[in-house]
């Protein structure tokens, strides 16, 4: 089979076996936190049955935000760097995203996949873009474009708009005179063929104009804003949505455009670079662009390893390389970097395949290279027998990385908002069952109690459901009042945000101006001496340790104030629901300790600014004529403009964060507020009936047969409510286990 | 030994070859020359333009502040590279490089502080410059923004080289290439060339050197 020598070949299998011993098995992406979710919703099920009435537009919430929220991946890089051939491996769909040596993805592409088994009623559906948002794509409106023209050397709105220009005509060329009518339209297909897709998604050879002008084949790809495509069968244990964008560095701007546009979103980026130009300019541009937008979820996957003279060792040195790049670029960030070739992940994918293609023999040979293994370039593949050829494509499979890229999705999916939102449901499930549980304590309570009382006198009766009558109106006021007054709570914390963030905000502004202002005069004081100046630098570090102090500082000032306005509220909601329901052991009541985790994202101070540019910058700089006043006043303008947009963005991440806070403590507030009510009308509903009773209008042995059947069910709910609460805290332990891996990892 | 690379410096005719990094630059240089002269590779010695004209023994010298120049070994330039080196001279005894210099530059992108400024004046002092691209990536926005930097007068001594272009699969997928840069990039360029096949085809040939030679001195 290709290799040098028999012997050498034996020895090289019995090390492929090894291999592929060695690997633990395949886990499909997002299991852990699958597992989870699958059992939250069983559990809302449950819960149906199990908790009044009041309860169902909470728990209806969580299950739409269950089944409806995948997990965002997008996959980013720039042109031609493999970005679909990846998706198409990572999706194992060996070829259905066209790769053409040409850009070809010019439209943002989203395959769903879901958990459930139902063919969807449409597999593919296309926007094209409304009238308005054709003009705007023009107009390029949007902090992304602010982003970009900050980030991206050398961007150019005019040849922007000239380019859109182009792609308009060629569109109205293309569609002809319903091209108006068009706009603002969507198709739908009931199944994908690569036909339709090439009329939507690729860009298009402009160099076949006459092609298309003759062809029957109308082409929509200009026109098109988003493609949505829908697979019934998921090779992903978790629901997940891949983006594929078209490639940055475009120099058709248009499409650089659209990607950047599709960025605000996902909740994991696959960094897609090539091997052959590993982390370019551009490259840490693009990263600084997601950095700049808090995103930092990110997997840089190095493809085209197969293309590396010598896969084997370059890799892993361009690897190196990389991770030492992006420590140096990023220090906050921990981004794993993966090599591999998603060319090979999906021709593993084809080995078994009877019609397998002819590069699968050669890749034979690249797979076996890659994993270090000694064999010839012309292998002989066909004599290859089965069992070897799928210890190949295993080979090929570790070869190719998407194993590795897999299991690192998994990993950042177990920290990222989904992970958060599923703890946050079980949590909110949690309160709900144990506010029911105290209910239902409560209320067997009261059951045996007018039991008793109803054996002794009818006056003791009357007295004791005036009793309840009286202690639960005054409940039942300080409820409502404790309702209304979670308003108030909610403004007052609403209050205290803004106002921290205001003072944040002049904080860090005073801070850039008395910087920019020292600056201006010491270059100033500088010119006066030396007329002929002709190298200055600017030292920016002191003034972003400055900022992060302040600003960390503040956001914890004003944390601590929250805590504070929570450690005096919880003690006083304990007083009024353990008056309620006796007994009621909610750990809502205890005042939560938060996660040293949630301190905010610095990553806005990491943004490039102008002054931070090379020398030959400032060099051009000096080379213009300018008066000293007007260089300082230059300087002055240049610091302050950057890093009050700096300031901006960390004042927006900490309002955001302690937002994030507010409404995490009303959501756990509310849930037990629902609790109370539930628990409040169902002993008003038992006391009427006694009401009824005592004054002679109803059947006296149906309501005791009623209330001994209500005793009942009160206990199998207590018995109910244990087993849930069990099974909700086994659902913690799974993500708390999913996301300590992550930490240990 | 100087006399002669003297004479042969003063009518020759200079051809910078510049490009992102990783574009084949190299190898192209290589192949201009007929000759494996410089080495290619990852860890490669364009960290320095490199200038290679000619000698009558091989020989490898590193230019410091000042001009002053030293004998230096290639192994030494790979593992710890003196300080202070500017350039790279590189000799050769091949007749070929009687009427020419070529300068091999550090590839553009690596964003290392200042050396893309240094690349982009070696352009114009040079009388041809071909810019690298490989066909797999080829042209991209980075590179159109790095090349209109340069004044109108260097870009019509430009021709754009087409790298690589073995990877692309198929001389259809190779024709489309082709056909995609005429029409991105032809402008901007005097020609477009494929430059593959070293082995078969010189590619000084390929490049026309006389016609362009001649277009030189004329502008020159």
């Amino acid at each position: 089979m290709g290799f040098e020598s028999p012997a050498a070949a034996g020895s090289a299998l019995k090390e492929l076996s090894a291999l592929t011993a060695r690997a633990r098995p395949d886990e499909a992406i997002g299991a852990p936190l699958e597992n989870a979710r699958l059992r939250l919703l069983q559990m809302i099920d449950r819960m149906h049955g199990l908790i009044g009435e009041h309860a169902a537009p909470l728990l209806d919430a969580a299950r739409t935000q269950l089944e409806q929220r995948p997990c965002r991946i997008a996959v980013i890089g720039q042109i031609k760097a493999g970005k679909s051939t990846f998706i198409n491996a990572l999706a194992e769909r060996p070829g259905f995203l066209p790769a053409d040596i040409n850009p070809w993805t010019a439209v943002v592409t989203s395959l769903h996949f879901r958990a459930s088994h139902e063919p969807p009623e449409h597999a593919a559906v296309f926007h094209l873009f409304s009238a308005d948002e054709w003009r705007q794509l023009a107009e390029g409106r949007g902090r992304l474009r602010e982003l970009t023209e900050r980030l991206v050397p050398g961007f150019q709105p005019e040849l922007l708009r000239a380019q859109l220009e182009v792609m308009r005509r060629r569109a109205e060329h293309r569609l002809g005179s319903k091209f108006a009518e068009l706009l603002g339209t969507c198709h739908r297909y009931k199944s994908v063929t690569h036909e339709v897709l090439a009329g939507y998604v690729s860009a298009g050879d402009d160099t076949n104009q006459q092609r298309i002008k003759n062809g029957a084949r109308r082409h929509y790809s200009d026109v098109t804003r988003s493609a949505d495509l829908y697979f019934s069968n998921s090779p992903f244990a978790y629901p997940v949505t891949l983006v594929d964008t078209p490639g940055t560095n475009d120099p058709f701007l248009v499409r650089d455009e659209i990607t950047r546009r599709s960025l605000e979103n996902p909740d994991i980026y696959v960094f897609v670079i090539s091997a052959l130009q590993p982390l370019s300019t551009a490259d840490i541009s693009m990263l600084r662009l997601l950095n700049g937008l808090h995103k930092d979820r990110i997997v840089v996957f190095i493809n085209r390893a197969d293309q590396l003279a010598n896969p084997g060792v370059d890799a892993a040195h361009i690897k190196t390389a990389v991770e030492n790049r992006l420590r140096l670029e990023f220090p906050a960030l921990r981004i794993p970097v993966i090599y591999g070739s998603a060319w090979m992940g999906n021709l593993r994918l084809q080995a078994d395949s009877p019609n397998q293609p002819a590069a699968f023999k050669s890749a034979h040979a690249a797979a076996l290279r890659m994993a270090g293994l000694p064999c010839s370039n012309d292998a002989a593949a066909a004599r290859l027998t089965g069992s070897d050829r799928s210890r190949v494509a295993a080979v090929m499979h570790m070869s190719s990385g998407m194993r590795e890229v897999s299991s690192a999705i998994t990993r950042m999916m177990c920290s990222s908002g989904i992970a958060m939102l599923l703890r946050q449901i079980a949590l909110c499930l949690a309160e709900l069952v144990r506010s029911a549980e105290a209910g239902d304590r409560v209320e067997l309570g009261a059951i045996h109690e007018r039991i008793e009382a109803r054996r002794q006198e009818s006056s003791a009766l009357r007295a004791s459901i005036a009793e309840e009558r009286q202690s639960l109106a005054s409940f039942e006021a300080r409820a409502t009042a404790l309702q209304n007054s979670f308003k108030d709570i909610e403004s007052h914390f609403d209050k205290l945000v803004s106002s921290a963030t205001q003072m944040l905000r002049h904080e860090l502004g005073n801070m850039v101006r008395e910087y920019a202002d020292h600056q201006a005069d010491s270059l100033l004081v500088a010119l006066e001496t030396d007329r002929k100046l002709k190298a200055w630098r600017c030292d920016v570090v002191p003034l972003r340790e400055q900022l992060e102090t302040a600003y960390l500082t503040a956001f914890q000032q004003a944390a601590a104030d929250l805590a504070h306005v929570e450690r005096f509220l919880y003690p006083q909601l304990k007083v009024i629901v353990s008056s309620l329901l006796p007994g009621y052991t909610g750990n809502l009541l205890e005042v939560p300790v938060w996660p040293p985790g949630l301190t905010p994202s610095v990553a806005p101070l990491s943004d490039k600014v102008a002054v931070d540019l090379g020398t030959s910058v400032w060099q051009r700089w000096f080379a213009v004529r300018k008066a000293a006043e007007e260089r300082a006043a230059q300087l002055r303008t240049m610091i302050e403009d950057d890093f009050f947009r700096i300031a901006d963005e960390l004042v927006a991440t900490a309002d955001a964060h302690l937002k994030e806070r507010v409404d995490y403590i009303m959501q756990r507030v509310n849930a037990i507020a629902t609790g109370l009510r539930t628990g409040i009308e169902r002993r008003n509903a038992n006391l009427e009936r006694e009401q009824t009773l005592l004054d002679g209008t109803a059947d006296r042995q149906a309501l005791e047969q009623e209330q001994k059947a209500q005793a009942e069910d009160c206990v199998r709910n207590q018995r109910a409510h244990a087993a849930a609460l069990d099974e909700l805290n086994g659902v913690l332990q799974v993500l708390d286990a999913a996301q300590g891996e992550t930490v240990l990892q | 030994m100087s006399t002669n690379t003297q004479i042969a410096g003063r009518g020759c005719l200079r051809i910078a070859v510049v490009g992102e990094f990783n574009s084949g630059k190299t190898t192209l240089v290589n192949a201009l020359l007929g000759a494996p002269v410089l080495p290619t590779g990852f860890t490669s010695h364009t960290a320095f333009p490199t200038v290679v004209g000619y000698a009558p023994r091989p020989r490898l010298a590193a230019e410091l502040a000042h001009r002053r120049r030293v004998a230096i070994a290639w192994e030494r330039l790979a593992e710890d590279a003196p300080p202070g080196i500017r350039r790279l001279h590189v000799g050769m005894p091949l007749a070929r490089l009687e009427s020419l210099k070529v300068i091999d530059t550090p590839g553009l992108g690596r964003s290392v502080d200042g050396t893309d400024y240094e690349v982009l004046a070696a352009c114009r002092r040079a009388d041809a410059v071909i810019w690298c691209t490989p066909a797999v990536q080829a042209w991209k926005a980075s590179e159109e923004r790095a090349w209109l930097t340069l004044p109108e007068s260097v870009r019509r001594r430009g021709i754009l080289a087409v790298t690589f272009l073995d990877a692309v699969g198929s001389a259809a997928n190779a024709r489309r290439v082709m056909a995609r840069l005429d029409a991105e990039a032809g402008a901007l360029f005097r020609r477009v060339v494929a430059a593959r096949a070293y082995d078969d085809m010189p590619l000084a040939a390929a490049l026309d050197l006389p016609t362009l030679a001649g277009a030189c001195r004329l502008t020159a």
